[in-house]
Parts: structure tokens; C-alpha cells; sequence
């Protein structure tokens, strides 16, 4: 043990003069699944932590040698009692155990420090890698910035999925929903989209936060791998509340996540949350209240589950100047049971957001990923999220998918088609495979603009459609290594001016010259 | 059903009939109503709501050994007249595991002044200023406490 440490040990033991609290308690009268029943507390209010005192009748140096307190949550509050949720292990709660009013609200950790780090519910880390040295508290439950607050939503946050950045852009401070079947790559557009933000300067790039709620802890460790290899862990949080938890931290972790996004977001800074997945929050919070003897609803839901999400989605907003401009994007991610988006949960998820991103299975099985179904997939904020080079490239992109959507089925009954109807279909499906993405491989806006323009311009006309993924994959090395000045001019202007128009033409041209073989014979 | 019948009894005598007065009344109207039955659950009912209100109303002081007793009453008598407590409502306790000192615990309220307490609070202030080994956090009261 160093100097400085015995120093700091002498100063806290010159420094002690113990006081005499008087605290509030109450007694545990009963405890199972999660929950406690609790006489007393009569001054208790709503979501004040609790802690329980697990050190009565033991020795010194058995209580000396408890790993952590335990806590508690009010979450309900009855006439001669309070019940409250245990934050932590149920088997540590004794009947008869004296639980203490600690007259606050549940706050997490929150700070530069979280970045790159794994943490549970309550903020602890959890990832074996030391403790936080200086942290601010934040509370988890936090009423929502007002409109008198709020900045409309304009300015982009690129996903680096095509599909998304062209007809279905998102801005910072809005909420866009992930919705689909189970395996229908709801995550993978998710870990993307925090992979896509390494391409975003340092200044500007958002804190990206992973909010993993009921999820196997395999899974959030291999995206925690795959965020660091691709060096995107330094600027992310993962919050990890796994099936295992109990359902309170399920229920909080959210709310955790985006208290840890408040403090950046009121530092000025864009933070992106993401929370993986609403359902699982849904069916968490419908067990403890449930437990809490709250009546149950439809589909045994509480009378309070909008509530729940609609509360959570509301902070994330983009903030005017005079609050510092900062925002908090979110994109919460529901899973629906075959298909079927008018369920309950996802009907009130879809009535909250500013959009959805439908991904369905059947896409997903043929081939087409990510398997977004641009038909039914919208974002309320729409252009006002996209630079300029994007929208004169994508303008028409939507349009075009609808109608060879309703000229592909009509295909499978014609015989002999116009060489309009042709030239559509030919056109159509080139498109398809040009918004074909690999899974953690999002390509940045300028390229993404460069590949599209070039769509745009029958730049595939001539290619087999099987070849088409190929050749927009050489088509970009090509621009990356021939035009990068291009392609930073585009990135840095985030326009498509004439001059540029005419080099990307040009690049084309060069290309097809150097490339014959690709064409069609 | 046995444990409203109960509260309501508890309720009369609380505002001033006579436990019998009550008892009786009570027996009157369950036979009027064809529910003398229930008047044995009631029973365990009431014996269970009394020990309840018992409880909530007894003060424990807790000494680490009886030589303690007589100086644990003397600290703790302003804090139980601010409890509007008699000496009769308090039980004495002997544990050991305090150490020292002594601890008052009814009434919703807890005064904790053990010596185990005291150095409980000491070493997790210590041990908070030394780096910890098993990866938590500095303040495992990140929770806001």
C-alpha cells in the first residue's frame, strides 16, 4: 500500500465523528419473485430507493465482507404498507429484515468514463475492467424537454445502410422504430448503424449507447467483440440487462440508458440510443406488475404500458440552441410474432415514433437484406434529414421499387411484355441487388451517394443481375481509390453540384473501359 | 372477507366502544346476515392484525452487553419522548454482534449508535478511497444514495 493511501486512510479516521440518524424504516413482511411487501415506510415516496439492511445480527467482519448493498424500488404505494422491487438478488432478502428510506430517487452513474464500457441496469460495470473514478448521477426517471425546448430535426444521422439513408432517413433527435420477426435482422441494422458513426469526425460523432434488455448474454457479448474490433466500442455504452436479470433491472435498464444519454445530450452533444428491445421491457414491466398486484389489462398488460414507452421515448428530442443543441436519437427496436404490427405493443411503439423500418421475413429468406420493406417503412422527418447530394440522388428511388414491386407480380402471368415494361423490370431488380448490404459493412454517405448516382444513370443496365452486388463493391473500391477527392468533396459540401455530377459521370465512363467483362453479352 | 370484518372491529375499539360492545355487535350482525361461521376466522384474523399492530408500535433498544442498558436508556431518552414512548413500550435486547453502543429500532424510526455501525461506516468510507478488486464500482451506491 502506497503513501498517499495510508494518508487518505489517517484523513478519513481524524475526520469521523459519528452522528446519530434517524432514519425511517420499515420490515420486510413478505418477499418472493422479485418483489417485497414492506409494513411501515409510511413516508416512502414513488421510485425512492430502499436499502436493505442485510447486517443485523451478523458480526463485523461478516458484514465487512458483503460484495454490495442491496437495494429496493417503491413502486407501489398501499395503505399500510409499500412494495417495492429488489434491485438485485431476491435469495439476500430475509421476512422480518429492516429496509431503510434512503429519501432518494434512483439515479445511475453517468460520464466520459462509461464510454467503451459494459454496465448493468444500475450502472455498475460489469465488465471486469475497474470501477468508475468520477461519475455524475443521473436520474433515471426524468420528465422530458418541453416544445419551448426543442429544435426541429434536421440534421442527418447516417445509418450507412443504404436502403435507410436513401428512402428512409433518420435526423438526430428523432425516434425511429426497428420492427420485424425474430431473426429478421432488426440487431444487425442497430450495430450498424454505432459501427457507421466511426466515419462521423470526432467533433461531431454521436455517443452511441446499446441498451440490451431480456437479450442472451452470448449475443450481447459477440456485439460487444464486434464493436470492438471495428473500433467502435471508445465511443459506445453498453447497458446489459440479460434474460438472467430480474425483471426490475429489465424494466429500468432502458430508462438507465437514456439518463446516461441526458448527460451528454445536456452537454451538447448527439447521442444515439439504442434499445434492444422494447417488447422484452413490455413483458418485464408486465411481470412486476402483475407481482405488484396491479390489475391487469389487456393482454394482462398494466393500465400504464404506453405510459411506460411513450415517457421513455419522449426524451429523446433535439434541443434548441439556448439548451445547447444537443440531442439524443433513438431507435427502439419491437419484435412482432408473425408479422402481425397491429398487436398491442407494437401498435403503441409505431403511434409513438417518428417512423418505422418494417423488416420482414419473407425478404429477409429470399435473399433481400436487410429485408426492409420500403412500401410500408416511412420516416415523419423524412428529407429535412438528408443532405442535399442524397436527396437529388434518391428522389425517385421509392417510386421506382412500387412500381416494379406491382410490375413483378404482374410478371409472372404475362407472356410478352412492352420494352417499357421490360426496361422497368430490368431496372427494378438492378436496384434491388444495389441496395443489397452485407451485415457489418455500412458504407459512409459520400459513397453511398456515388453508388446511387450511378444506379440512377443505368450504370447496371448492362450487368447480369447476379453480378450487380460485385460490381457496386469494385465500383466503390474504384471511387475510394481513382476519386477520393471526390468523394470528399461530396462528404465535406454534402452536395451533388454540376462539377461534381460530371466527374462521377466521368468515373463511370472510366470504369466501364477498364471493366468490359462486366457487361451483359 | 375475515380480514376487513377484522379492521373494522380493530376500528371501532380504536375510536372508543368497548371491546365486548364490539364483539358483540359484530356476532349480531354476522347471524342477521347467515355468516356466523366466520367468526373463527375473524378471530385468528383480529389475533393476527393485533400482533401486527403490536409490532408497529413496539421500540426495541439494543445494547451490546447488558452492563449497557443503563447508559443506552439515558441517550435515549429524548429521542423517545420526541416517539411519544413510554418505558414501558421499550423491550431490551442483548446482541452481541454490535460490539458496543447501543441501537433503537420501533415506530418507523431507526437510531443506530453501535460501534458496529460506526466502524461499518468508517471502512466503507475507507475502502471507497482505495481501488477495489472485484470490478464494481467505487460507489456501489451509483443507485444515488
Amino acid at each position: 500500500m502506497d503513501n498517499a493511501t495510508v494518508e487518505k486512510i489517517i484523513k478519513e479516521i481524524e475526520h469521523f465523528s459519528p452522528t446519530r440518524v434517524h432514519e425511517h424504516v420499515g420490515k420486510v413482511v413478505a418477499v418472493g419473485d422479485g418483489v417485497v411487501a414492506l409494513s411501515g415506510l409510511s413516508d416512502a415516496v414513488m421510485s425512492e430507493v430502499l436499502l436493505f439492511e442485510e447486517g443485523k445480527g451478523k458480526k463485523l467482519s461478516e458484514s465487512m465482507n458483503e460484495k454490495s448493498e442491496l437495494y429496493g424500488l417503491v413502486l407501489n404505494l398501499e395503505e399500510d404498507g409499500v412494495r417495492a422491487a429488489i434491485l438485485g438478488d431476491t435469495a439476500r432478502v430475509q421476512e422480518g429484515m429492516t429496509v431503510k428510506s434512503t429519501g432518494r430517487v434512483l439515479s445511475v452513474p453517468a460520464g466520459e468514463e462509461l464510454l467503451g464500457r459494459v454496465v448493468n441496469a444500475l450502472g455498475e460495470p460489469i465488465d471486469a475492467k475497474g470501477p468508475f473514478k468520477k461519475t455524475t448521477l443521473m436520474p433515471v426517471e426524468r420528465e422530458a424537454s418541453g416544445v419551448i425546448f426543442r429544435k426541429s430535426v434536421s440534421v442527418p444521422l447516417a445509418t450507412g445502410i443504404k436502403a435507410i439513408d436513401s428512402m428512409i432517413p433518420i435526423g438526430r433527435g428523432q425516434r425511429e422504430l426497428i420492427i420485424g420477426d425474430r431473426s429478421t435482422g432488426k440487431t444487425t441494422i442497430a450495430v450498424d448503424t454505432i459501427i457507421n458513426q466511426k466515419h462521423e469526425p470526432k467533433e461531431t460523432r454521436p455517443i452511441c449507447i446499446y441498451v440490451a434488455i431480456g437479450q442472451k448474454e452470448s449475443k450481447t457479448a459477440r456485439i460487444s467483440q464486434q464493436l470492438r474490433e471495428e473500433g467502435a466500442l471508445e465511443y459506445t455504452i453498453i447497458v446489459d440487462a440479460p434474460a438472467s436479470a430480474p425483471a426490475a433491472l429489465q424494466y429500468l435498464a432502458p430508462f438507465a440508458g437514456v439518463a446516461m444519454g441526458e448527460y451528454f445530450m445536456d452537454k451538447g452533444r448527439d447521442v444515439l440510443i439504442i434499445y434492444d428491445d422494447l417488447s422484452k421491457q413490455a413483458v418485464a414491466y408486465r411481470e412486476l406488475s402483475l407481482l405488484l398486484r396491479r390489475p391487469p389489462g389487456r393482454e394482462a398488460y398494466p393500465g400504464d404500458i404506453f405510459y411506460l414507452h411513450s415517457r421513455l421515448l419522449e426524451r429523446a428530442a433535439r434541443l434548441s440552441e439556448e439548451k445547447g443543441g444537443g440531442s439524443i436519437t433513438a431507435l427502439p427496436i419491437i419484435e412482432t410474432q408473425e408479422g402481425d404490427v397491429s398487436g398491442y405493443i407494437p401498435t403503441n411503439v409505431i403511434s409513438i415514433t417518428d417512423g418505422q423500418i418494417f423488416l420482414i421475413a419473407d425478404l429477409f429468406n429470399k435473399g433481400i437484406r436487410p429485408a426492409i420493406d420500403v412500401g410500408i417503412s416511412v420516416s415523419r422527418v423524412g428529407s429535412s434529414a438528408q443532405t442535399k447530394a442524397m436527396k437529388a440522388v434518391a428522389g425517385g428511388l421509392k417510386l421506382e421499387l412500387a412500381q416494379f414491386r406491382d410490375l413483378e407480380a404482374f410478371m409472372q402471368f404475362a407472356q410478352d411484355l412492352d420494352k417499357a415494361t421490360s426496361d422497368r423490370i430490368a431496372s427494378g431488380q438492378r436496384m434491388v441487388e444495389v441496395l443489397k448490404q452485407k451485415n457489418g459493412a455500412p458504407i459512409p454517405m459520400e459513397k453511398q451517394v456515388a453508388i446511387l448516382y450511378a444506379a440512377g444513370h443505368a450504370f447496371f443496365a448492362d450487368v447480369p443481375v447476379d453480378k450487380v452486388t460485385d460490381v457496386e463493391g469494385r465500383f466503390a473500391e474504384y471511387m475510394d481509390g481513382q476519386h477520393g477527392k471526390t468523394l470528399a468533396e461530396i462528404k465535406k459540401t454534402g452536395q451533388l453540384s454540376d462539377e461534381l455530377k460530371k466527374t462521377l459521370n466521368t468515373a463511370m465512363e472510366e470504369f466501364k473501359l477498364a471493366h468490359p467483362e462486366i457487361q451483359e453479352a | 372477507m375475515e380480514e376487513s370484518y377484522a379492521q373494522a372491529l380493530w376500528h371501532m375499539v380504536e375510536k372508543g366502544m368497548a371491546p365486548k360492545e364490539a364483539v358483540q355487535r359484530m356476532h349480531s350482525l354476522l347471524v342477521s346476515r347467515g355468516r356466523e361461521g366466520l367468526l373463527p376466522r375473524i378471530s385468528r384474523a383480529f389475533k393476527r392484525l393485533a400482533e401486527k399492530k403490536r409490532a408497529a408500535h413496539s421500540i426495541i433498544l439494543s445494547v451490546a452487553h447488558e452492563s449497557d442498558l443503563g447508559r443506552a436508556h439515558r441517550e435515549t431518552k429524548d429521542i423517545l419522548s420526541k416517539m411519544s414512548a413510554q418505558a414501558s413500550d421499550v423491550t431490551e435486547m442483548v446482541d452481541s454482534s454490535l460490539t458496543g453502543g447501543w441501537r433503537l429500532e420501533g415506530r418507523e424510526m431507526l437510531v443506530d449508535a453501535s460501534f458496529k455501525h460506526y466502524l461499518l461506516d468508517l471502512f466503507k468510507k475507507i475502502t471507497n478511497t482505495l481501488p477495489r478488486r472485484d470490478g464494481r464500482g467505487v460507489d456501489p451506491a451509483g443507485v444515488g444514495v
